[in-house]
């Protein structure tokens, strides 16, 4: 039943996988470091904004034909004037204009895409080798999960320039995959009868997706307390010249990054909970019964609806809203690793010994 | 072209924003913790305002996750896992435990704290509901808000001049600038109109006027849709509690179920239930039927692979009888109650005869779970019908383990099983007579007051005996023991296997089920529409025109900026290209 054969080669991808992200991991630390080395330089922001909407096609006719004999001329007074500072600014750069760190970082977003890759045809020959959705005990959850962080990195970094992320995610999911690698490894195997229902693919799919995309958000979250604590404290001018932190973009851009990652998984979250509570209803007879991993999901539900009241009340909005938003993540973990594995319910599936 | 909205309106719009997830400065309500002078009115105004305050539903958001704990860490008494948990929990913990209970840890779900803070936190939410759906529904029906005198103060702002020279069609300066100014408005008008905002136009005097415009009036209404199916899902757990049937029944094979209220093994009904009116429909299970992970090498070994209980069934009052096989997954239903098979086990089939050789109890009997590879334990309550010599009566009491692969006996943990499914079943029993206790049920009795018999005499030390199905290799029976002092005999005849339902009718599944589409439904709308004004004005001033394009966002919104400028780029003339004519206005906003 089990093909042997390809659930190795799906291990000996993880393995590359692995290697490559520490590589990748240890690129993107190369470029901070070598970035520190020359002078910091605030990125032209001149006239960007007006320049490019001059490009913009205009209805020039409209002038013209509206009023016959007026002429007119004008342009844009450039009032780029957010109620948010630093939205708009121009990200600085973690290699600083160094040629060599942003060498290294280059390489390090290279070989990341090769480490994906390698990652993804571990997940897949996992399901092929088992026949079955490679999402079926905790480790398979863990290397899925960590796979799609990446995806979400990766589309970050193709978006926009997310490299700042990169080193945190990388590192992250390197710990995660070590993690499952030691702790809660399990050879590919069938199911148990309790997880033979499509609801599998549809309830722990819509999981792992947020498990990536919760993770991301909160390297962002994280990254943004100390970015806002840097913005305090170069506003009191107390900031050390050559901080790290000089380089990441503005916390506002960190925030709503975070923030959107938030507002896309939220509703997804919310799926699962609801795709577990039918699933529920098929397999235990209720929709809801305070199961510890139903509780605890609850919880992350509840907390992450916190966050996003929070940032709509004033006082809460900004670093309150982004700790709100670190206990979620929190919540999260520990229905993942401690309820799954310590706490006796109905989902104990983790398959760790 | 409609009127201009009330400013009543406008505030009741504005006052009502309290569920968005939009940053938002909150200037009135809420946010002043000072205690106003009390009057009773006054009094209960101030705590409505602040119980349905933000900051109030915030903290109580917090304490309900936190209240929410305990439940997943001490054991629960409702819990579908193992209820009897909390009596071990009670005998363990002598000092807690009486505590713990006092404050209802062991029932957390249906506590008074916990049912307080969902209760307000709800209370709070409809508090906040009502007069924002009101305030929505208005809103709805009416055009957006004029322009605000200084579009120079809204968060994307963009502005130029333009300069207007007189020709020979319009002789007077003033009046091309008018028509200019017209023809700005018209544009600004047509263009947001093709982008499907709703659109009102006004006159600031002087040649002058504006267009405000507004978009992405679903991402309220997916809002609200999104508390009121919380309150739906509310509404569905009280319908459960009070409409809801849950119970338990333990059917073997061969046997069947009649569902009336006396044959549940165990169960819960809402107090809206009439017991004396479940539909009676039968439930017959022919066979059961589990597969076990079989490779030694596989570290799943004697993991189950599947479960199937095949039953035969009919509905209240109906002759037609079906057949289905139930699964994990797959519940049958009847007459709306749905049957989950939950668990499963042996039964070991026993044969008790007296002195006479009369068998006084022959069937099987259910065995319980006790150990690894379905080792199981179990016991059964002869109460009658033995006798012993001198014909007075004698209760007997046989306790045992079933094996279904016996493997051999282990100083530490007694009898093994190798494997869960039947390969070489034994049973190993003991048995008692004496007092054994006024228990109810055949399948237990209270062993203090008993004595135990010796079954195993040619063994010193050991009273039990293990029997086989079958004959040994040399031809003699080893499924009957004889009891001492010619008391009868015990025979092991076989064995069936059980399937443990859950019985379970909850009238709130469709609500909660509709319910739930329109959380996501809701959500997936307040948090992917975005809802913003953007405002057109054009004023004569200086050698011509001056025109502002500025936008607000009534929500989170990164691409506001994009868009406000892609207006603007539409309304403005195309940029000469003699660097010269062009002229940036000053136009006073820059920060």
């Amino acid at each position: 039943m089990i093909n042997e054969s390809l659930a190795r080669y799906s291990n000996y991808a993880l393995y590359g996988a692995m290697i490559v992200y520490a590589f990748a991991f240890f690129g993107y630390a190369a470029e901070w470091v070598f970035g520190r080395n020359s002078k910091f330089v605030v990125p032209a922001a001149a006239d960007a904004v007006a320049e490019t909407s001059a490009e913009a096609p205009a209805e020039a006719a409209l002038v013209g034909a509206g009023v016959g004999g007026a002429s007119a001329s004008g342009g844009f007074s450039g009032l780029d004037d957010l109620d948010v500072p630093g939205l708009d600014a121009p990200d600085p750069a973690i290699h600083n204009g160094n040629l060599r760190a942003a060498t290294w970082g280059g390489v390090a977003v290279s070989l990341t895409g090769l480490a994906f890759l390698l990652h993804v045809a571990s997940v897949a020959l996992r399901g092929f080798a088992a026949h079955r959705v490679p999402w079926g005990n905790l480790f398979e959850f863990s290397v899925a999960g960590s796979c799609v962080a990446m995806a979400i990195y990766l589309a970050l970094l193709w978006k926009k320039d997310a490299r700042w992320l990169g080193v945190f995610v990388t590192g992250t999911v390197l710990l995660v995959l070590g993690l499952a690698l030691v702790v809660l490894y399990h050879d590919a195997d069938q199911l148990v009868p309790a997880l033979h229902s499509y609801w599998l693919v549809v309830h722990v799919m819509a999981a792992v997706i947020c498990s990536g995309a919760f993770t991301v958000a909160t390297l962002a979250t994280v990254l943004y307390l100390f970015k806002s604590r840097h913005e305090t404290k170069a506003r009191l001018g107390t900031a050390k010249p050559d901080s790290m932190w000089r380089r990441v973009p503005a916390a506002a851009k960190l925030d709503q990054t975070a923030y959107r990652i938030l507002a896309f998984s939220f509703p997804i979250w919310t799926f699962t909970v609801i795709a577990g509570s039918i699933w529920a209803e098929r397999a235990w007879g209720r929709y809801w019964g305070w199961d510890p991993t139903e509780t605890w999901a609850f919880i992350t539900w509840v907390v992450y609806a916190a966050y996003l009241h929070a940032r709509a009340t004033m006082g809460w909005k900004g670093r309150n809203a982004a700790i709100i938003a670190i206990i979620g993540y929190g919540a999260f973990i520990f229905n993942y690793f401690f309820v799954s594995i310590f706490v006796n319910g109905l989902h104990s599936y983790a398959g760790v010994k | 072209m409609t009127s201009p909205p009330t400013s009543d309106e406008t505030n009741a719009e504005m006052n009502a924003a309290s569920l968005t997830t939009a940053p938002r400065d909150e200037t009135a309500a809420g946010s002043a913790v000072t205690l106003p002078k009390l009057g009773t009115v006054e009094m209960a105004r101030w705590a409505w305002r602040q119980l349905t305050s933000m900051r109030v539903a915030l903290i109580l958001l917090f304490m309900l996750s936190l209240a929410a704990i305990p439940g997943s860490m001490l054991p629960q008494r409702s819990a579908n896992t193992d209820p009897t948990k909390v009596t071990q929990f009670l005998a363990s913990h002598k000092t807690i435990g009486p505590v713990l209970d006092k404050l209802q840890f062991f029932e957390v779900y249906k506590s008074a704290w916990f049912s307080a803070i969902y209760l307000l936190l709800f209370i709070s939410l409809i508090g906040c509901i009502v007069p924002r759906s009101w305030a929505h529904a208005k809103v709805l029906r009416k055009p957006p808000p004029p322009a605000p005198r200084n579009l120079a103060r809204m968060p994307a702002h963009f502005a130029w001049q333009e300069h207007v020279t007189a020709s020979a069609a319009t002789s007077d300066a003033a009046e091309a600038t008018a028509e200019l100014a017209a023809a700005k408005l018209t544009a600004a008008e047509k263009a947001l109109k093709a982008k499907r905002f709703r659109v009102l136009r006004g006159e600031d005097g002087a040649g002058g006027g504006w267009v405000s415009a507004e978009k992405g009036y679903l991402r309220e209404v997916g809002n609200l849709v999104f508390h009121i199916s919380l309150v739906g899902i509310l509404a569905g757990f009280a319908i459960k509690g009070f409409y809801g049937v849950q119970g338990k029944v333990l059917i073997t094979e061969g046997q069947g179920f009649t569902n009336v209220a006396q044959n549940y093994d165990d169960r819960n009904f809402g107090g809206g239930v009439d017991p004396d009116k479940l539909p009676p429909f039968s439930v017959h299970l022919d066979k059961f039927d589990a597969q076990y992970e079989s490779n030694l090498k596989s570290s799943d070994f004697g993991q189950p692979r599947g479960f199937q209980a095949d039953v035969t069934y009919s509905a209240a009052g109906s002759n037609d009888v079906k057949k289905k096989t139930v699964t994990l997954n797959h519940p049958l239903t009847i007459d709306g109650t749905n049957l989950y098979l939950v668990s499963h086990g042996y039964a070991p089939v026993i044969k008790v005869k007296n002195a006479a050789g009369i068998a006084v109890y022959d069937g099987p009997v259910q065995f319980f779970e006790a150990g690894a590879m379905f080792k199981s334990s179990g016991s059964l309550n002869v109460a009658s019908g033995m006798t012993k010599t001198d014909g007075s009566p004698v209760q007997l009491g046989i306790q045992g383990w079933f094996l279904p692969t016996m493997a051999g006996m282990s100083p530490t943990e007694g009898p093994v099983s190798a494997f869960p499914a039947p390969g070489n079943p034994a049973l190993i029993i003991t048995a008692f007579t004496g007092d054994l206790g006024d228990t109810q049920s055949v399948f237990s009795f209270d062993t203090s007051k008993a004595t135990q018999l010796d079954l195993d005499p040619a063994n010193a030390g050991n009273k039990g005996v293990a029997l086989y199905l079958g004959k040994d290799d040399a031809g003699k029976d080893i499924d009957t023991v004889q009891l001492p002092d010619g008391l009868g005999s015990v025979t092991f005849e076989g064995y069936k296997q059980y399937a443990q339902f859950d019985i379970n009718h909850d009238p709130s599944k469709t609500p909660v089920f509709a319910s739930a589409i329109g959380i996501v439904g809701g959500l997936l709308l307040s948090l992917g529409i975005r809802r913003r004004r953007i405002f057109v004005r054009v004023r004569p001033g200086g050698d011509g025109l001056r025109v502002e394009v500025a936008g607000l966002a009534r929500s989170e919104d990164a691409r506001l900026r994009d868009e406000v400028k892609g207006i603007g780029s539409g309304l403005r003339p195309k940029r000469s290209k003699q660097a010269g004519q062009v002229k940036q206005a000053e136009a006073g906003a820059g920060r």
